[in-house]
């Protein structure tokens, strides 16, 4: 369906795109992505994509670079969503063997359980290691994926 | 905003210690995606994290930044209709601006290249385009050098320009009081340019002003024990020139002039006593007596028949000085 409606799109002409974009862009103006510009330049500069002035001269850099931080941004909140739920569900799932637990457990914690689950969906594969036998104090997880 | 537990902000502090010393240039923008991360995970709905969960999600967001493809045309795709969904339905939520106003991450100083400092490199195999090497006093000890410009043969030149200097000076006194002694009243000066300018050379400041018929007048009748060592030429020794003054010094001794008799010098000059004081006094105390005689008589040729018996007081001076101390002309 998707296809289609490219299909479509591309064959109507492009004043619905045109139409469109302009409609997102200035919808995207007033809006302030969490993430910041800078980092996102930043970055955005490592996988070579040049901007000289971003603000000054090319206003189309600067609704890129607002373009990408809103996917990211868009990208994180799912995650963090479907992790929320896995969250919730566990929650759910032990409250019926104790009570105690559900007391406590009022915070929602982002855990690595979650997120690795979270995660699986949309094709990264975060591997936890469950217990450091010898130096417990540390506790960087590698993250390793695959896209 | 929270951290899972305790337990998580310790292990970070630790893991800080225990992993570098040095922060690297990745940090600083890892650390701005954490805390981006964990604010829109917050919005979600979060209420703690794990520091291991926060910083798996943080960095998966990064490799999402750096591989989206922006070449690619968005336009046609369906993921702006996605984002356009999303934004419309994020902004219901008040914008969750990032604690931190970063300016820049960027503004790098480079090390000037090789062909910045104008340098070549050493050795062939290095090309110019590089950073230049750092320079040895940051990492050899060199020693620190006494600057003192200490020349002990220009201090030996100095020393003897000096000593010419001052022996000029006592034959051109002496040239005067021989003037003085041939003709009593003439306010003359000859001879003096005679002496001065072969050895000062050309240089015109050194000339003395001449008065107009100084040169014309006729030469001045020397007696007779100088001419014949006069007659020589420019170079004289100062004893040789000094010798009639100094027999007569020998002989009689120094006295002090009378005050009377200043009109006309004598042939065979009177012993004259100075009192031994140091240079600068005594010409101090030259100009103070003939200013002080000045005021009694007030003659222009008498007084410069003061000037010129001071003149011949103080060559006498210099005279005996030079023969006590031979080493002291430098001073003069």
């Amino acid at each position: 369906m998707n296809h289609n409606n490219n299909f479509q799109q591309s064959s109507d002409g492009r004043h619905d795109d045109d139409a469109a974009l302009t409609e997102f862009l200035s919808s995207l103006m007033g809006y302030t992505p969490t993430i910041p510009d800078e980092l996102v330049e930043h970055y955005l500069a490592k996988s070579g994509f040049q901007c000289p002035d971003v603000r000054l001269n090319c206003c189309l850099c600067f609704c890129r670079i607002r373009l990408v931080a809103v996917a990211t941004q868009k990208f994180v909140a799912e995650v963090a969503t479907d992790a929320l739920q896995q969250c919730k569900a566990r929650q759910a799932a032990v409250v019926k063997d104790k009570r105690d637990k559900q007391q406590k457990d009022k915070r929602l914690i982002l855990t690595m359980e979650d997120l690795s689950k979270a995660l699986r969906e949309y094709g990264v594969n975060v591997k936890h290691q469950e217990y450091f036998a010898d130096n417990p104090s540390t506790g960087m997880d590698p993250a390793s994926k695959e896209e | 905003m929270n951290h899972g537990g305790g337990e998580s902000t310790s292990r970070s502090e630790s893991r800080t210690d225990t992993s570098s010393d040095r922060p690297k240039a990745e940090d600083f923008s890892r650390a701005v995606s954490k805390m981006a991360v964990a604010q829109i995970c917050e919005s979600v709905g979060f209420q703690g994290f794990k520091d291991s969960a926060l910083d798996a999600l943080s960095d998966i967001a990064i490799r999402y930044i750096c591989d989206l493809e922006i070449g690619k045309c968005l336009v046609g795709s369906g993921i702006v209709k996605e984002i356009i969904d999303f934004v419309e339905s994020k902004e219901e939520i008040p914008f969750a601006q990032p604690i931190p106003q970063y300016p820049v991450i960027r503004s790098r100083r480079l090390i000037p290249s090789f062909e910045e400092m104008n340098e070549t490199p050493p050795g062939k195999h290095i090309p110019s385009w590089l950073p230049a090497f750092p320079d040895p006093h940051t990492y050899i000890y060199t020693p620190m050098w006494n600057e003192r410009k200490s020349d002990p043969r220009a201090d030996k030149i100095e020393l003897a320009r000096q000593r010419r200097k001052a022996e000029m000076a006592l034959l051109s006194l002496q040239q005067r009081l021989v003037c003085n002694g041939e003709t009593g009243t003439s306010a003359s000066r000859p001879a003096n340019d005679e002496e001065e300018l072969p050895k000062t050379g050309s240089n015109p400041f050194f000339a003395k002003p001449l008065q107009s018929g100084e040169k014309d007048i006729s030469p001045v009748g020397l007696p007779a024990k100088l001419k014949d060592k006069m007659s020589g030429g420019n170079h004289m020794s100062v004893m040789e020139a000094f010798a009639p003054a100094i027999e007569a010094v020998k002989v009689s001794g120094f006295s002090d002039d009378a005050d009377g008799d200043r009109r006309y010098l004598p042939e065979k000059r009177p012993a004259v006593h100075f009192k031994f004081r140091a240079g600068k006094k005594f010409l101090g105390e030259i100009l103070d007596s003939s200013l002080q005689k000045k005021g009694g008589r007030r003659s222009a040729s008498f007084w410069r028949d003061e000037e010129k018996d001071d003149k011949k007081r103080r060559a006498e001076f210099i005279l005996k000085q030079s023969i006590e101390n031979p080493q002291e002309l430098s001073q003069l």
